[in-house]
């Protein structure tokens, strides 16, 4: 087992993991994506920490979801461990997934010891967090 | 001095990932919630079994 499962990302951290499917192995997955946490929980059984996942995509920004969060600020893309424009689908609870924070789910890419790039300045964990409230009230989110 | 420079250490790495340079495209809400349902079977997940850490959904 890799040291980064036994640690749990902060909320708000951008990580890298293959959605919506496992290891590339029997899958499409070729290559882990940007993902935001939007959640953590243990399992009290087995120890195991799981992440309540947002995907970020690089296609039809200009479909964005009011709600959803883009970055296309090339600073704030240099800032976060990205190299394209990309959203963050947060607008429904219909697009996120609960993944268990482990070798099978996550992968770093080439140059980082673990699969977290960042985490996001404040304004944007704001924004998210503003977004997940909502969503919960409305009881639009998958729960631990 | 030094925060500067480990700043710099990071972005160049995240500029040499050959996987950032990929193009990542949109999952359809069908493939999702198939896999969702995968998930919750194989772990027992949305039954609030799990401790929470850090949920803002949760407040």
């Amino acid at each position: 087992m890799p040291d980064w499962e036994r640690t749990a990302p902060r909320i708000y951290s951008v990580v890298t993991g293959f959605f919506p499917e496992t290891s590339p192995r029997d899958t499409w997955a070729t290559n882990p994506r940007p993902l935001l946490v939007c959640g953590t929980a243990r399992d009290p059984d087995s120890g195991v920490v799981f992440c309540r996942i947002a995907y970020g995509t690089t296609q039809k920004l200009d479909k964005a979801h009011a709600n959803d969060l883009v970055v296309g600020n090339v600073s704030m893309l240099d800032d976060l461990g990205l190299r394209y424009p990309t959203r963050f689908v947060i607008h429904s609870g219909r697009h996120m997934v609960i993944m268990p924070w482990t070798s099978e789910f996550f992968r770093p890419w080439t140059g980082y010891p673990r699969p977290v790039l960042s985490v996001l300045p404040d304004d944007m964990q704001q924004h998210v967090g503003s977004v997940l409230s909502e969503l919960a009230r409305a009881g639009d989110i998958p729960r631990f | 001095m030094s925060l500067r420079k480990y700043a710099g250490s990071n972005r160049d790495a995240k500029r040499d990932a050959p996987e950032a340079r990929e193009s990542f495209d949109v999952v359809t809400e069908d493939k999702i919630a198939a896999w969702n349902s995968k998930l919750n079977d194989r772990y027992g997940l949305g039954r609030g079994r799990l401790e929470v850490l850090e949920d803002p959904a949760a407040a």
